[in-house]
């Protein structure tokens, strides 16, 4: 896949040194020539452009118009819209992502601006809850430094999970389920929390009980 | 033959002879068929608008347009606006951009607040 | 007619102290509170510290019973972003963008924004198309043929320019488009943000007026 992301900050840099080690064609936009200049040599297969994402020149020279995705990443709202906007109505975007950085602000990122996807971080559970997550699979939430990994799955009407305890359930011990969201409330999970279909289990993991979790929570 | 089955074969056969002119006017005035719009790629593509919606959202609306060269159709969409002058069902319209799938996965495609120029019938 | 006026800079400061002689109400808003003294000190209009894209500051400057909205900060992406909420979401009708970068003012018009690309030309242009007043950009030597600007109105959308025209005494001697102008009308059909640049003989110019204003078939 082929992936733009505009901004290297903190989570530009990380999304794209992430994507670039999963082997994605990455090319990090960033107008500062000075931080380009700082950063260049901590990341490794990472393209690197000195120009303004909200230009439509420097998108065009920084070869958008074949990109599968945009990540609009700088900490600037006003920048992410227009970055956005640029990416879907001049570019055709399929898949446009953008950063939230003040919550007042989230309502603006939808279609409007061409965004696919908005993510503010203190958002993030919310927005996945609020968003049908698809029922029965593993969705990955977000990677933790250390290995450590947020899930999330649904629990569908069939799974062997439904009317059982948390403490029935045996969870391996590299999993902590730290949440079970019913019906918009999130409950705080104990042994004696029963599972119920349609629950939205969140667990953290670690190391490789990723698939024993899913195969005690999915069908 | 009745006149009932007369008057309907007149009536498509005028039918079909303004979607002929349709499809030669295109055919004279567009850069690529409609059908052949290759996708993310800035072309210019005419067609006679066939029909309007106006789409709710969150506070504001789209226009969505639907046009027509006489084999394929086009969604033309622009976000925020209730109505454009001179944009209005029959209006034969030349639109320039870049298209992208009207929906994920879909074959339709569909412009996203294009450049636009509004065309006579000749 | 209230006028909200976005970013208390040279320009801004500067069309709130005219249009506030003209007795418009005014309201200005900038995110620095400093910048409001470059406003007369008998200046009348009110004064909100805040974000020109922040719905509660729009509403309180009075987006809601607002006839125009200048967008005249230093910042391209803020400028057009407040004139698309006043626009879309408080259905402001004449909103006018100031945008350094003419490709972005390109292709921000073709979201029905007006918009400014030029620095010099910023004031006078913006303040021609808040009051809708057409002013003369030459007269000959005897006062007896002018050359005016005048935006298409919204009845001559679709309609052949030329109809507009009258031998001997109005003349369309140019149309800017997009961003360009041509010479002549050519059979052109006039569109939304059509400027026309007519040339009219002294006695014609009630006639004109009276074309404009009931389309091309009031003669």
């Amino acid at each position: 896949m082929k992936v733009a992301i505009a901004g290297a900050g903190a989570v530009g840099t990380f999304i794209a040194r992430d994507l670039a080690a999963a082997g994605h064609e990455v090319h990090l936009l960033e107008k500062e020539a000075k931080v380009v200049d700082r950063l260049r040599s901590t990341t490794v297969n990472v393209h690197w452009h000195a120009i303004d994402a909200c230009e439509y020149e420097s998108l065009d020279l920084a070869g958008i118009s074949d990109v599968d995705v945009m990540v609009a990443a700088t900490g600037d709202d006003e920048d992410n819209l227009v970055i956005s906007l640029l990416a879907k109505q001049e570019f055709a975007v399929p898949r446009v992502i953008a950063r939230v950085n003040n919550p007042k602000n989230h309502w603006l990122f939808d279609e409007t601006w061409g965004v696919d996807v908005a993510v503010s971080t203190p958002h993030l559970l919310t927005a996945l809850v609020e968003e049908a997550v698809s029922v029965g699979s593993l969705v990955r939430l977000l990677s933790l430094d250390g290995g450590a990994r947020l899930v999330e799955l649904t629990l569908a009407a069939d799974s062997p999970a439904v009317g059982r305890s948390l403490a029935q359930l045996a969870v391996p011990r590299d999993a902590s389920i730290v949440a079970v969201v019913r019906a918009r409330h999130v409950i705080v999970p104990h042994g004696d929390t029963t599972l119920a279909a349609g629950d939205e289990v969140i667990a953290l993991v670690t190391g490789e009980v990723e698939e024993q979790l899913a195969a005690l929570l999915a069908v | 033959m009745g006149i009932r089955s007369l008057l309907a074969r007149l009536s498509t056969s005028v039918e079909e002879d303004d979607a002929q002119r349709l499809r030669a006017f295109c055919a004279q005035r567009g850069q690529v068929p409609i059908s052949e719009i290759p996708p993310r790629t800035e072309v210019t593509a005419v067609g006679q608008i066939s029909s309007i919606r106006i789409v709710p959202h969150q506070d504001s609306s789209w226009l969505e347009v639907t046009m027509s060269d006489g084999d394929d159709s086009l969604v033309v969409m622009w976000t925020g606006r209730r109505a454009i002058a001179g944009v209005a069902p029959g209006r034969r319209l030349a639109v320039k951009g870049r298209a992208l799938p009207l929906d994920p996965g879909s074959r339709r495609l569909k412009m996203l607040n294009p450049a636009y120029e509004l065309l006579g019938k000749d | 007619m209230h006028v909200i006026l976005v970013g208390c800079g040279r320009v801004g400061s500067g069309l709130a102290r005219s249009l506030s002689a003209e007795g418009h109400s005014v309201a200005v808003i900038d995110r620095e509170e400093r910048a409001f003294r470059r406003l007369p000190a008998d200046f009348t209009g009110s004064r909100h510290v805040g974000l020109g894209f922040d719905r509660d500051i729009l509403v309180a400057a009075g987006a809601e019973r607002a006839g125009s909205l200048a967008a005249v900060t230093s910042g391209d992406n803020s400028n057009i972003l407040a004139a698309r909420i006043a626009r879309e979401t408080f259905g402001i009708e004449q909103v006018v963008a100031r945008i350094y970068d003419p490709r972005r003012a390109a292709i921000f018009q073709r979201l029905g924004i007006a918009t400014v690309a030029t620095v010099t030309w910023t004031t006078d242009q913006i303040e021609r198309r808040i009051t809708g007043a057409r002013t003369a950009d030459w007269t000959d030597g005897t006062g007896s043929v002018r050359l005016v600007d005048q935006q298409l109105p919204a009845v001559w959308a679709g309609h052949r320019l030329d109809q507009l025209a009258d031998p001997g005494r109005i003349l369309i001697a140019a149309v800017s488009r997009a961003g360009t102008a041509q010479v002549g009308d050519g059979g052109l059909i006039g569109q939304e943000g059509d400027v026309l640049h007519l040339v009219v003989s002294t006695g014609a110019e009630p006639d004109l007026e009276h074309r404009l204003v009931h389309g091309p078939s009031s003669h």
